[in-house]
């Protein structure tokens, strides 16, 4: 097998895992550059949406499909409640306040899981296990949907954004909040359709991911930490950067994974940060020039 | 927008809305069974508190006896009852479980009905050192039998040591443990299974001298489990003159084997050498192995028998895979068949190592409180010294100096489908 | 006599429970230009927040066009035909001109958008001309009319303006306070705070001086401009 190949492989599996990434990190800054919140419990809702999708095929019996569809759906009303309760009493206060607040529904989020299904992994399956072969480059069937369908997620948050009368509202209340009073843009749900939008990409993501690897309580954690060095190294608030960031850290540990360590490769993401910060404290796109 | 008042009473019909969703949730949660049936036989379970973060149960066999009713004996238990090892320490409790209650029909030891109190470390060293820190203070077991993962045993270890507590280790194989066990100097640690490095010294004979294998990669978990595989099976193909092409080490529960699978895909190897724990992660291991073209057997240590395995066995995609256990049920030596219906008529599945040697271990332990006389801590651990047990395999045990037993070990090998067996003398690889 | 569209009687307001406007009372007539001024931290943009909704008063009434309006919050009060453009420009930078016109009209769910728009290019050729240009990349002056532009589109009876004028070149100040007085000739109420106080004094029938959050003064513009002890106070001399 040739090392142009082996090669090839390495960068689609980077593709694929940067593709999931994407997703969680977008979210995470669209909610940031909205609602001026860093959730800590982003990662809580992508484990959230992994074990929606769970109870849904698993329990249910629904196919996968439908089960990704219920499990964004009921995740994005899930980030609607906890909305109400948890963000919108204290969009207003300080920084700590909000760190708290979204500390506490990882928190809660996470244990009322492990309460409920216990540490034990599952495991969600599809019916479309299996793999592509492709001059020597091998596909899993699995993996290819979760990029398509998360490549296809971002595209359409790209044209809502750009395009239709809400998503424009969305980066309004981004670019300038005040001038949202001038207009008439409702701050309160711009907030609201923001975090469930956000919350909903996270849900994809943890939908996607849950038949590609086994789903435990604890999964948000690790994903999370990654997204949040993506969106540093993106620039807090930027979906264009986030969404470069992610390919970065993708590829970037699919090649140290390969060819140096697989113990450095969750090193990485972390080390591109320093590297950033110390060379554009800003992110590759700051907020002064961000796209939302 | 709403008034501020109104706005204060729908905040808190959103908080109370939250809480009442939670609590049907945990309803739920209650209502659907979980993945594994609880066994049917075991006599009363009370479950007598259930927290997030740990399990305990408390299971007591109600035996009328005539006499006096005696103060049972206490013995602590520490397993991962969740997580990544979940299925490991379900099976060990139900194994131990079944030896108590063996031992309690008849009659107990020293008159005096066993106690089983388990605790939850969740494979988590740190949990395991605060289960056992809770089993001596609280509890006051007078022995404890755990706790089945090598980092979290050897993380109690000192403690067992300093609390003057017996630990009886049925499953951990790190060789690490035995260096440090009986007259290596922690005197209070006695352990009933061969170590790694005598179950991979017999896996190396089979790998590179009956399978032929030229080279070999290696990954394993960054564990002391993991690492002490990778260096007795490092060691082992250099006296075999077998080259090791790459060695990686991944994070335990690691679920991306993507980037090292693709490396090993182009290095070629006759054979991957694993050191892997936790069932999910074989399979994942398995599936994108496949996912990317890779069809080298696995060997190393790793779960042959994990249930995650079954479909690719049955499926003829694990041909040729083989692994070295510290017991199979496929064996048909000593007592082990009624062993293997028991448990099986006890709990619905194959009695899994973990299961085997956690029941194995309790009647070495009872072994030693008969011996001792007592359920003093002290007396027990004095009776353990050099004590000797007739295995359920036929085989006969003792204690040696470092206080450790070397029971059979088995080389499993997938062929037709089928698991092929074969039996080693451990002993006889000191 | 002209009829009162904006009265405001013993209004006091702040932030976290600390009222910086105290006991403030005044009537806003239809058709005026009304100007607030006084130094730094008198309360002048406080005021005009709590008008809009933005603070909640500790006491007193709002009241416009003979309605309480009290307590509202500033979309209903947009509603009621006020319209407010805060301190800095209200306008979306990473927008095209166009864009902001259509964010400009957001709460407006009627069919005569377009043709709205279209008339605040004929009134405004300067927007016309840059209508593809990123808001962000205007001059401060351009961004300014742009803002008022927005506003304008949702046909205000009242506007509040928070000094307007500020960090804009003396050319573009000027357009600015020509535009304002082109506003006022088509019919619009305007309510304004400004730092610029002689020129926005010039401009204005009544005139409100604030001085540590109560009120000092109540005039025409004139009646200020040429009170020398106000004169000294506040316009430097």
């Amino acid at each position: 097998m040739s090392a142009e190949i082996i090669f090839t492989q390495h960068l689609v599996n980077g593709l694929l895992l940067s593709g999931i990434y994407g997703l969680v990190a977008v979210g995470l800054t669209l909610i940031y550059g909205v609602l001026e919140i860093v959730n800590f419990a982003h990662g809580e809702f992508y484990m959230l949406g992994a074990y929606l999708t769970f109870i849904a095929s698993a329990w249910l019996g629904l196919p996968y499909y439908a089960s990704v569809i219920l499990a964004v759906l009921s995740s994005a009303f899930i980030a609607l409640i906890v909305e109400r309760g948890a963000i919108r009493p204290i969009v207003e206060r300080s920084f700590e306040s909000k760190v708290l607040s979204t500390f506490a529904i990882s928190m809660i989020l996470a244990n009322a899981v492990l309460l409920l299904f216990t540490a034990t992994p599952r495991t969600v399956r599809t019916g479309i296990a299996g793999t592509i072969e492709f001059a020597g480059v091998f596909f899993s069937v699995e993996r290819v949907v979760a990029l398509l369908t998360g490549y296809l997620a971002f595209l359409a948050l790209h044209m809502f954004l750009q395009r239709t009368r809400l998503g424009k509202a969305i980066r309004a209340v981004a670019q300038n909040r005040d001038a949202c009073y001038v207009v008439g843009i409702d701050l309160h749900k711009m907030a609201r359709l923001t975090f469930a939008l956000g919350i909903g990409l996270a849900g994809l993501a943890g939908a996607l991911i849950a038949p590609i690897f086994s789903i435990e309580p604890s999964m948000g954690q690790a994903v999370v930490l990654k997204a949040f060095a993506i969106v540093i190294v993106g620039g807090f608030g930027s979906v264009k950067g986030a969404a470069l960031a992610a390919l970065i850290v993708g590829l970037g540990e699919s090649l140290v994974g390969g060819y140096v360590s697989a113990t450095l490769k969750d090193g990485l993401a972390f080390l591109i940060i320093i590297l950033v910060l110390i060379i554009r404290p800003q992110g590759i796109f700051g907020r002064a020039t961000r796209v939302l | 927008m709403l008034s501020r008042k109104h706005r204060g009473l729908s905040n808190t019909i959103a908080g109370a809305a939250m809480i009442i969703l939670l609590f049907i949730g945990v309803g739920i949660g209650y209502v659907i069974p979980r993945e594994a049936p609880v066994a049917q036989t075991i006599t009363v379970t009370n479950v007598v508190t259930q927290t997030v973060t740990q399990t305990r149960v408390e299971t007591t066999t109600a035996t009328v006896t005539a006499t006096q009713p005696a103060t049972p004996i206490k013995i602590g238990f520490s397993a991962p009852l969740t997580g990544a090892g979940a299925f490991y320490g379900q099976q060990a409790l139900w194994g131990a479980q079944m030896a108590v209650d063996e031992i309690n029909a008849r009659g107990g030891v020293l008159n005096r009905q066993l106690t089983l109190i388990a605790e939850d470390h969740r494979g988590v060293p740190a949990e395991a050192v605060s289960t056992v820190e809770k089993l001596i203070n609280v509890d006051q077991v007078s022995v404890i039998i755990g706790t089945f993962f090598s980092s979290p045993t050897l993380a109690v270890m000192p403690i067992v040591a300093k609390a003057g507590v017996p630990l009886f280790s049925p499953v951990s194989s790190s060789p690490l443990i035995y260096n440090q066990t009986g007259v290596q100097g922690n005197k209070w640690v006695f352990k009933t299974n061969p170590s790694d490095t005598l179950m991979v010294r017999a896996l190396a004979k089979f790998m590179f001298d009956v399978k032929g294998y030229k080279s070999v990669s290696l990954v394993a978990e960054d564990t002391d489990f993991g690492r002490g595989i990778v260096n007795t099976l490092e060691a082992e193909a250099g006296k075999y003159g077998v080259k090791v092409l790459s060695k990686d080490f991944v994070e335990q529960g690691a679920k991306d084997f993507t980037a090292v699978l693709t490396k090993i895909r182009g290095l070629k190897p006759d054979v991957i050498g694993l050191g892997i724990t936790g069932t999910a992660q074989i399979e994942l291991i398995v599936k994108q192995s496949k996912e990317l073209g890779v069809k080298i057997p696995l060997s190393g240590r790793y779960d042959i028998f994990a249930p995650e395995l079954k479909p690719y066995i049955e499926a003829g995609e694990a041909e040729g895979f083989n692994t070295v256990t510290p017991y199979s049920p496929l064996f048909e030596g000593g007592r082990n068949p009624e062993f293997v219906k028991s448990f099986k008529a006890r709990t619905g599945q194959d009695p899994h190592w973990n299961a085997f040697l956690a029941y194995e271990c309790v009647y070495v332990v009872a072994k030693a409180i008969q011996k001792a006389g007592s359920s003093d801590r002290a007396a027990i651990r004095n009776a353990a010294e050099g004590l000797e047990y007739d295995s359920v395999t036929g085989l006969k045990l003792k204690f040696d100096e470092n206080n450790h037993m070397f029971p059979y070990c088995y080389i499993i090998e997938v062929k037709d489908k089928k698991f092929n067996l074969q039996v080693i003398e451990t002993a006889a690889l000191k | 006599m002209r009829k009162t569209l904006l009265k405001i009687e013993g209004l006091s307001s702040g932030y976290g429970g600390i009222d910086i406007l105290k006991d403030v009372s005044f009537e806003v007539k239809e058709f005026e230009v009304a100007c607030i001024i006084g130094p730094n931290g008198a309360g002048k943009s406080t005021l005009i927040k709590t008008v809009y909704g933005l603070l909640k008063p500790s006491s007193g009434k709002i009241t416009f066009k003979d309605e309480d309006i009290t307590g509202l919050s500033p979309l209903n009060i947009l509603k009621k035909g006020i319209s407010y453009l805060p301190q800095g420009r209200a306008i979306f930078p990473l927008m095209t001109v166009q864009e902001n016109l259509e964010m400009g009209v957001f709460s407006r769910r009627d069919t005569k958008i377009k043709e709205d728009i279209a008339k605040i290019y004929d009134k405004f050729p300067i927007l016309k001309e840059r209508r593809n240009q990123l808001a962000g990349n205007l001059s401060g002056g351009e961004q300014q009319i742009l803002a008022i532009a927005m506003a304008l589109l949702l046909s205000p009876t009242l506007m509040m303006l928070d000094e307007p004028s500020l960090g804009l070149s003396p050319q573009s100040m000027s357009i600015i306070f020509e535009t304002i007085k082109a506003l006022n000739k088509d019919g619009i109420t305007l309510l304004m705070v400004e730092q610029n106080a002689k020129k926005a004094l010039q401009l204005a029938d009544h005139a409100i001086v604030l001085e540590l959050g109560r009120k000092r003064f109540e005039g025409s513009g004139q009646e200020v401009l040429s009170n020398p002890e106000l004169k000294k106070l506040y316009l430097g001399g």
